[in-house]
C-alpha cells in the first residue's frame, strides 16, 4: 500500500495492512480516530494523563489484534469496544481515582470555559463551574458500566446497537444500564438543574 | 405500553432514535400521562446538563509513542538472535558469515590431517571410551557403564 494512497483508503482496508504490519496504515487510523478515543477516555476518566496513557493502549491493542478484526464490522464500532475495555480495566485493574483532576477547578480540565468567562460575567461564570463540577461528580460516581454507556450515547452519539457492541451486551441490557445511570443522575443533580 | 418501558425508551426519544412508530406511542402516552411527562422533561435536562462535562484539551497525536512501543514489541517478538542479526549491518553480517565458513572448512582440513582416513573399519566405540573412563573410580557412573558395555560385548560375542 503506498503511503499516499492511504489518505483515500476506507478504515477496513487499512486494517488489513495494519494486519501485515504495515505501521504507516496504523498511523492513517490514528489520524482520522484518535480524537475520538481521547474524548471518551477524558470524559469517562476525567484526566489528561489518563486519556493519553489510554490512547496509546487501545492503538496498540489494535496493532496487536489486527489479525482477528473481521471487516463485516465496522472499524470504529471495534474500536469503541476495545476502548470501552480499556476504560473498564484502566478503572478496575488499577483502583486508580477515576477523576484525578477531581479536585482541580473545573477550568484547568474543563478547557473551554475560560473563554466564556471572558465573554459572560463572573457570576454566570462561577455558576457554570460549580455546575460542570456538579455533573462531574455525578458522572464519575456511577457504576462504570451505566458511566460508559452514557458517555457512548451521549458524547459519541452511537446508536443503541453500536453501543451494545462497544459493551459486549444486549440492547435491552443497555437500555437496563442507561435507564439506571439516569435516574441516579437525576437523584443527584435534581437540586441543580 | 405501560409507564415503565415507556421510560425506558425515553432516553432514546430524546435523542431521536427511536423509530417512527415507537416515537408515536411515546407521544401518545405523554399526553396522557402526566407522571411521564414530568419524567421526560427532567431527563431532557439532565441529557442537557451533561453537555457542561467538558472535552479533553487539544493535545499532540500519541502515534510516536504508539509506534515506538510496536518498534519494542516486534523487536522483543523476533527474539534476541534475530534482533541481533538485523542489528548488524549487512556487511557485517557478510563478514561474520565468512568468518563461520572459514572455521568449518580450517576446522574439517585439520581433522583429517589429524585423524586420516586409513581405510581400515573404524574402532569400536565401547572400545574407545573404555580407554578414555579406564581411570573411572570404581562404583561410580563411568565405572557401570564399563561394566554394562563389557557384558554387551560378551553377549555378542557369544
Amino acid at each position: 500500500m503506498r503511503l499516499e494512497s492511504l489518505h483515500e483508503e476506507t478504515d477496513e482496508k487499512l486494517m488489513k495492512a495494519v494486519a501485515g504490519k504495515h505501521t504507516g496504515a496504523l498511523r492513517e487510523l490514528m489520524r482520522r480516530h484518535e480524537a475520538r478515543v481521547r474524548r471518551l477516555a477524558f470524559r469517562f476518566t476525567g484526566s489528561d494523563d489518563a486519556a493519553c496513557e489510554l490512547v496509546q493502549d487501545v492503538f496498540f491493542k489494535v496493532y496487536t489484534s489486527a489479525a482477528s478484526y473481521s471487516p463485516q464490522a465496522r472499524f470504529t464500532t471495534w474500536l469503541y469496544r476495545i476502548t470501552a475495555n480499556h476504560c473498564l480495566n484502566y478503572i478496575r485493574d488499577s483502583r486508580r481515582e477515576p477523576l484525578q483532576q477531581r479536585n482541580q477547578p473545573i477550568d484547568e480540565a474543563g478547557h473551554g470555559l475560560t473563554d466564556d468567562c471572558a465573554m459572560e460575567g463572573q457570576l454566570t461564570c462561577l455558576e457554570k463551574k460549580e455546575q460542570a463540577a456538579r455533573v462531574r461528580s455525578a458522572v464519575d460516581g456511577l457504576p462504570e458500566r451505566q458511566r460508559m454507556a452514557i458517555l457512548l450515547l451521549r458524547f459519541e452519539e452511537l446508536s443503541y446497537r453500536d453501543a451494545a457492541s462497544a459493551l459486549n451486551c444486549s440492547v435491552s441490557a443497555l437500555e437496563a444500564l442507561v435507564h439506571r445511570g439516569l435516574e441516579t443522575l437525576k437523584k443527584q443533580l435534581s437540586d441543580s438543574v | 405500553m405501560g409507564c415503565r418501558s415507556i421510560h425506558k425508551k425515553l432516553p432514546q426519544y430524546v435523542q431521536g432514535l427511536l423509530s417512527a412508530a415507537d416515537a408515536r406511542l411515546v407521544d401518545d402516552h405523554i399526553l396522557a400521562c402526566p407522571a411521564c411527562r414530568d419524567e421526560l422533561a427532567s431527563l431532557r435536562k439532565i441529557w442537557h446538563a451533561l453537555d457542561s462535562l467538558p472535552a479533553p484539551a487539544a493535545a499532540a497525536s500519541m502515534a510516536p509513542e504508539v509506534l515506538l512501543r510496536i518498534e519494542d514489541y516486534e523487536r522483543k517478538r523476533s527474539g534476541p538472535f534475530r534482533s541481533w542479526l538485523a542489528a548488524l549491518k549487512p556487511s557485517f553480517a557478510g563478514a561474520a558469515a565468512a568468518i563461520m565458513l572459514a572455521g568449518f572448512v580450517s576446522g574439517a582440513l585439520l581433522s583429517s590431517a589429524y585423524y586420516p582416513d586409513t581405510g581400515q573399519a573404524q574402532t569400536d566405540p565401547d572400545s574407545a571410551y573404555a580407554e578414555i573412563l579406564s581411570d573411572a573410580p570404581p562404583a561410580s557412573f563411568f565405572d557401570m557403564y564399563l561394566q554394562s558395555a563389557g557384558q554387551n560385548s560378551q553377549e555378542n560375542a557369544l
